[in-house]
């Protein structure tokens, strides 16, 4: 049975973080103000009242400094009694006189503190927290929630068993639209709920061993076309951040734009059995009654009204399921199992383009094939290496919890680059007599099934053909392929035309995307084009590049090897039938390589150079009408 | 506009508002006018979509 379900959380803050340099302005900081409380509860109280008019259970994650008002502990008790609201707890607002008392510090995100103060900060609010309530919250959260963190709250407070853990593709764009001010950098993680390794939060647990022991939602449910291509922070499930977005009539003060979202949100079921998401989490900054950006309070409480309007009316028509964070966590590990990936296949609903993409994540890769450039994979993450990336003061990663990508289109340019060199992207080229066109070109779209792995081809099967079983957490089995049918395009040089269409194969567990080329109605049926398949790439978390020094690359075929270390030197390797083409890139634990389904073609590899500090990994050969190629690419663990 | 949350600030003595981090001033009215502009991009903002999928 389908199901789109809805997790609604209030977090009652006595500091909104928002709110405080808003109404401060001018004034002496003084946290705690009167006036700001006061706000803060109406605020909150307010959004509960929403929720509760239009048939919603929430979540309330009551925040530290909260915890010092009895009237909000009341609150949440009453409403808990009433509504079956869950009450759990955010390490969101930390803030308030006791705490800075104690930590003498401004520092607010739970992530950034040392692991011995993530500690101590832990026990203090959970020990708050129960002193106030007399239980251990089953849920909490935060922006982020790095590994260590998950697993000390884990090994100390068991019975939590969710945990607000990353806001999507919140990294460097969200920092320059917040004027280099906003330091949440956690690009690169799923865009939906998972299970987070023990090892990477971002990284999803393939089994029980790696299994942190809850089940993580992301921070809104985001635009996966507009997240990833703008700034990142106004196209989500968050009614204000849609106005500061300016995605609204300012007349008439309406924003179908939002209800497009959520709506698409559960069209997704159809590619995850049955199965939809959606989380609204408005905190309180965002109601200011001095208004927030260019929007005033009237319209900011009219759209979350209208947003939990929307909510209560498609569960009304039996079309939503609320659920409190705990209860969707008992869900969820009864709906899906370790390997099962997330599927998205997303339009565009804000441009007026008909751009196509396709995002994928399992425990060993998030993968993203965009449309509009012939189905190029153009993000990347390795989550087979389950980096184990510190995250905090005193680790080499303060503020940067971004999963690193080996592909990532739009800090490394992708297909179309300035003068020289190549950006990061996955991609084929066609070539005949001295013309090259590449797929990245071809707009198409693409088309999706879900068939057995039993069911599968000669042409899809994997090289390695071991694929892991996939067991879940009832014990039960399931190795599925999912496959993306592109619409084929044509390719027209001077002397010829022809047809490919592209497949693209995800085996479930195998660690694999597959990618075949078909070619079809060519104009002059003995011609043969070049092609090339190829994958270009690098590391990295942000904009800027990063060091090459102590990249491997190879060429395995029978009886020999090619090496070239990386130099910046911008060296090519090749090897007729070679059997692999790989890259080591031990600063991600990385090592990711091709093959190919037929002998008579040419493994390559290719260094880059300072201005193209990348590397290639590819394969060319020839192919006729009616004939076709299939490559595969696999990401492991490379230490 | 809107890759940036700009900080503007109002001089109230010119009656203008202004960009502590670009050359922008304007009114009240040409603040609004240009907000205006943001949307230009947004071609499906008013469009309510049935259909995610092109099968």
């Amino acid at each position: 049975m389908d199901k789109f379900i809805v997790n609604i959380i209030h977090r009652p803050e006595l500091n909104p973080e928002y709110a405080e340099k808003v109404t401060g302005a001018g004034k002496k900081s003084e946290i705690g103000r009167s006036s700001l409380v006061d706000e803060s509860l109406d605020i909150f109280r307010f959004q509960q009242e929403t929720a509760h008019k239009n048939g919603l259970k929430t979540t309330i994650q009551i925040t530290y400094a909260s915890l010092f008002s009895q009237e909000i502990i009341d609150m949440a008790k009453s409403d808990h009694d009433k509504y079956g609201d869950e009450i759990g707890l955010s390490l969101l607002g930390l803030p308030c006189p006791e705490f800075e008392k104690k930590y003498h510090t401004k520092d607010f995100c739970i992530w950034m503190f040392s692991l011995e103060d993530k500690k101590s900060i832990v026990d203090d609010v959970f020990a708050k927290f129960h002193d106030a309530f007399g239980f251990y919250p089953e849920s909490t959260g935060s922006y982020y929630m790095d590994a260590d963190l998950i697993n000390y709250i884990k090994k100390s407070y068991p019975g939590v068993k969710c945990a607000v853990a990353t806001c999507w593709e919140e990294g460097p764009k969200a920092y320059h639209t917040c004027n280099n001010s906003w330091y949440t950098f956690m690009d690169g993680g799923p865009w939906a709920p998972w299970i987070p390794s023990k090892q990477n939060t971002h990284a999803p647990a393939a089994n029980e061993k790696e299994d942190s022991g809850i089940v993580a939602i992301p921070h809104l449910s985001r635009d996966l076309i507009a997240c990833y291509d703008g700034n990142g922070s106004n196209f989500g499930t968050h009614p204000q951040n849609v106005l500061r977005g300016m995605i609204y009539d300012s007349k008439k003060w309406e924003y179908p734009y939002l209800y497009n979202l959520i709506d698409q949100y559960r069209d997704l079921e159809k590619y995850n059995n049955g199965y939809a998401y959606n989380m609204m989490f408005v905190g309180p900054g965002w109601l200011n009654k001095l208004g927030r950006w260019e929007a005033p309070y009237e319209l900011l409480k009219k759209s979350y009204e209208d947003g939990m309007a929307y909510y209560g009316k498609l569960k009304k028509e039996g079309k939503l399921t609320d659920m409190t964070m705990a209860e969707f966590a008992d869900y969820y590990r009864g709906k899906k199992h370790y390997t099962e990936p997330e599927c998205a296949l997303w339009r565009d609903i804000l441009y007026g383009s008909d751009k196509q993409l396709f995002w994928y994540c399992d425990p060993y890769m998030r993968a993203c094939i965009n449309m509009d450039q012939g189905g190029a994979l153009v993000d990347l993450r390795n989550y087979s290496a389950k980096l184990e990336w510190k995250i905090g003061i005193g680790t080499d990663h303060i503020t940067d919890c971004s999963y690193p990508f080996l592909i990532q289109e739009k800090y490394r340019a992708g297909y179309f680059t300035h003068y020289a060199g190549e950006g990061t992207v996955r991609s084929a080229k066609f070539s005949y007599k001295g013309e090259v066109a590449d797929l990245c070109q071809c707009r198409t779209h693409a088309h999706f099934t879900e068939t057995d792995a039993g069911e599968e081809t000669a042409e899809n099967s994997s090289v390695a053909g071991s694929v892991a079983t996939a067991a879940n957490t009832a014990g039960e089995t399931a190795v599925k392929m999912r496959t993306l049918t592109l619409d084929p395009v044509e390719i027209v040089f001077s002397d010829l035309r022809f047809k490919v269409q592209s497949i693209i194969t995800f085996k479930e567990g195998s660690q694999e995307i597959g990618f075949t080329r078909k070619i079809f109605d060519m104009s002059d049926p003995a011609a043969k084009v070049d092609v090339r398949e190829y994958m270009t790439a690098c590391y990295g978390t942000t904009e800027y590049s990063e060091k090459m020094n102590g990249i491997v690359l190879g060429i395995d075929a029978d009886k020999k090897q090619e090496l070239i270390e990386y130099q910046y030197k911008d060296r090519t390797k090749s090897v007729d039938g070679a059997d692999k083409v790989w890259a080591k890139v031990p600063q991600i634990d990385t090592f990711v390589s091709m093959e190919a389904d037929r002998k008579d073609v040419t493994g390559y590899v290719h260094e880059g150079y300072a201005f193209s500090p990348m590397f290639t990994l590819g394969y060319t050969g020839e192919l006729g009408d009616k004939e076709e190629l299939t490559t595969w690419l696999r990401l492991e663990k490379e230490n | 506009m809107r890759d940036l949350d700009i900080d503007m600030f109002y001089d109230a003595d010119k009656k203008q508002y202004y960009c502590i981090r670009c050359e922008y001033t304007g009114t009240e009215e040409d603040v609004l006018k240009f907000n205006e502009i943001v949307r230009i991009r947004y071609k499906a903002m008013s469009k309510r979509y049935t259909k995610f999928d092109f099968d």
